[in-house]
């Protein structure tokens, strides 16, 4: 019986967890993989860590981690007719907020991101631009200020409200179903959301030949905070970075041929380099042969774009650090749209490569070997 | 020390990818040291030690440069890119490449270049490719995640040479000089050629982190005032001696660090420059940052076109960098 059920993953991706405020998410997992674990423990900045002893007799250690945060807006004012001024926490772009359902603070009241009707302006300077997101306002529906004042506090988080939804003919949802094999998904949050379900299935297929200290970080979004204190603190060999990221096979402008390099259902991403940091060469050169080994498909992300824990959790040791990927489209917007092939080939490269992971992790330039220079 | 320099502006090494230019100083530097390793990122660390009695110095300059990384490969053949560091897009049009396995090509741009090239305007960096001359996709001896340089020969104009590189292998050359000539020195020295400085130092912070150094200099290079009309203007001079760093946009140099190192010229009676450089920085501030913090400061190599194929620096100011640097690190930590 998997934990991968559809019902899982869509708990999972419609729980909120902006960033710095992921309670919802960070019980929810607790909860799943307790009974998978040999330790569990969440740090000062609200990190959950989870440790699942290996079977080498001298285990190294090897740290896999996937943020549970989602990007997200706050409320910074509220005005004197009950309408809530926003800002944002975490990279997103305005063009993709306007007329949106959201859910709003900790009672997730429903909110709209308002967009004012054409009817009423002429100019299209005006209605036809899209505004700042400091000139955004969302309506709880509230008739005043007071009305307002006693549902919602400025700093109360905003987050897309989206179901999750199979997509495709068959869209009925079995909750104790398993994930189907093929086929695509819509929902919010796959950022990163999808790494986290991969690394519940990591450690459910556990143990591995060396511990695997499972690290679901916070505040990827606004700086890669939680990797950044648990880098410090795991004292990890070797790291692996599972993401929810792009993908560019987005049509062009009419009429322009497109050359994607990344395209959905081709299966996982491998990073080489992005803006952030330079996937460790070794660990890269593991994961390729490893899917070549096993047949399992792989592309390359976009190089050079986005950035991730990796360069957080390894910037001050320098552990060495892959990163995987299920592609996704639409990333940091309301709704995001992955292959199911993917996600779960994905997992199969992963387990494939930390079966005959620990020769990797025994050379003079391990981080072990380096520590006392 | 041109025999260093010509060999290591010639070596290959975007950031992320100073294998070769590793090797090249690995050799030169074992005969030297009292153990080298390389780190997990791919830093090359020689410990020379001294007797017990002087402080834990890092000296760091980088092995890497700036380049280019393929993004996307289109049907034609022609590749995509996209900068690693900070490559100035005015130096590309017409600009050959070299990829990592010897592959050359040509950088061109949307509109024909013959086009372009009367254009006032600069395209974003969307509208650029590399042809390396393939007939279609299919065959290609480079893809996606492939890195390049510039191509951009040394060339020797006597007392002064020019070359694409030169930041930082002219500091490179200037440490693997200063491990040679050292005799004998109170301190542990580290020298520490790094990598990925042009992406954020990053090989810096984990050097410095495993280090754990008192005092940290980083060996670079500096931009001059001394070319017709500077936007940004500076003191600093092509051949009127190695630049003692005061301050950069990322790194006020430690007073102590900075005065020990005047003090060290003036006693040598070393020509020195101060230098306040209003754009870029260096591993300093990576070093100045590591653990409780350290000690940082920096000696520069003066240099003009920083960041363009045809870097320009002074032996002069090169072999003062050498002898600054060997003068200070002789003598005691000042109490």
């Amino acid at each position: 019986m998997t934990l991968l059920t559809q019902g899982f993953l869509k708990q999972l991706t419609e729980l909120p967890g902006a960033p710095g405020d992921e309670g919802p998410v960070r019980d929810f997992l607790a909860r799943t993989i307790r009974p998978l674990v040999d330790d569990l423990w969440v740090d000062h900045i609200g990190n959950l860590f989870a440790l699942r002893r290996g079977t080498d007799l001298e285990p190294r250690r090897v740290a896999v981690l996937a943020h549970m945060d989602e990007v997200a807006l706050f409320v910074t004012e509220i005005d004197d007719q009950g309408f809530l001024k926003v800002a944002a926490s975490g990279g997103v772009n305005p063009r993709t907020l306007l007329g949106k359902v959201v859910q709003v603070g900790p009672e997730h009241l429903p909110g709209i991101i308002l967009v004012p009707p054409d009817h009423f302006n002429r100019d299209p300077e005006v209605y036809r631009k899209v505004p700042e997101i400091d000139a955004l306002v969302v309506d709880i529906g509230a008739t005043d200020k007071e009305n307002a004042r006693a549902r919602v506090k400025v700093g109360h988080r905003i987050l897309f409200q989206t179901p999750f939804r199979l997509m495709g003919v068959d869209t009925t949802l079995h909750a104790d179903a398993p994930l189907p094999i093929q086929g695509r998904i819509s929902g919010k949050a796959f950022d990163d959301r999808l790494g986290c379900a991969t690394l519940v299935a990591l450690l459910e297929q556990a143990p591995y030949p060396f511990d695997l200290l499972a690290v679901f970080t916070t505040q990827e979004e606004v700086g890669l905070r939680g990797a950044l204190v648990a880098g410090i603190k795991a004292q990890a060999d070797a790291a692996f970075v599972l993401e929810g990221t792009v993908c560019d096979d987005l049509p062009g402008p009419p009429g322009e041929k497109r050359f994607p390099t990344t395209r959905l259902g081709n299966g996982p991403t491998l990073t080489q380099r992005d803006r952030s940091w330079i996937v460790h060469p070794p660990l890269l050169r593991h994961l390729l042969r490893t899917a070549q080994k096993h047949n399992i498909p792989y592309q390359f992300k976009h190089p050079n774009v986005g950035g991730t824990d990796a360069s957080g959790f390894a910037r001050y040791q320098g552990v060495p650090v892959a990163i995987v990927s299920t592609p996704c489209r639409y990333i940091h917007g309301p709704v995001s749209v992955a292959d199911l092939s993917d996600f779960h080939n994905g997992i199969r490269l992963l387990s494939a490569a930390f079966a005959d992971l620990p020769s990797l992790l025994a050379g003079e330039t391990s981080p072990a070997a380096l520590r006392d220079f | 020390m041109k025999e260093l320099l010509q060999p290591l502006c010639d070596a290959f090494g975007p950031a992320g990818f100073e294998d070769e230019v590793r090797e090249l100083i690995r050799e030169w530097i074992e005969p030297h040291c009292d153990e080298v390793r390389i780190d997990t990122m791919g830093n090359l660390v020689g410990l020379r030690r001294g007797n017990g009695k002087g402080r834990r110095i890092m000296l760091a300059a980088h092995m890497d440069e700036i380049g280019l990384i393929i993004t996307q490969v289109e049907d034609s053949g022609l590749l995509r890119f996209s900068q690693i560091g900070v490559v100035p897009l005015k130096t590309l049009l017409g600009m050959r490449v070299r990829f990592a396995n010897g592959t050359l090509g040509v950088i061109s741009l949307e509109g024909g270049a013959e086009v372009e090239i009367l254009s006032r305007e600069l395209p974003d960096m969307g509208k650029w490719f590399v042809d390396v001359g393939a007939r279609e996709r299919e065959g290609l001896p480079v893809g996606v995640g492939d890195v390049a340089t510039l191509f951009r020969p040394f060339a020797d104009l006597g007392e002064r040479v020019v070359a694409g590189g030169l930041d930082d292998r002219a500091g490179c050359a200037v440490l693997v000089e200063t491990l040679r000539r050292l005799e004998s020195s109170p301190h542990d020295i580290y020298f520490a050629f790094t990598v990925q400085e042009e992406v954020g130092s990053r090989g810096a912070t984990t050097a410095a982190y495993m280090i754990e150094p008192d005092i940290g200099i980083a060996v670079d290079v500096t931009s001059t005032g001394d070319t017709p009309r500077p936007k940004q203007p500076m003191a600093v001079r092509l051949g009127a001696g190695p630049a003692i760093k005061v301050a950069d946009r990322g790194l006020i140099s430690h007073p102590r660090v900075r005065e020990a190192l005047v003090q060290a010229a003036e006693a040598e009676q070393i020509p020195y420059q101060l230098e306040v450089l209003p754009l870029g920085s260096t591993d300093a501030q990576a070093m100045q940052r590591a653990r409780g913090g350290v000690l940082a400061g920096a000696v520069s190599v003066p240099c003009r076109y920083i960041h363009t194929p045809g870097e320009m620096i002074d032996m002069h100011d090169l072999e003062g960098a050498v002898r600054l640097l060997t003068a200070f690190l002789a003598r005691p930590w000042p109490a």
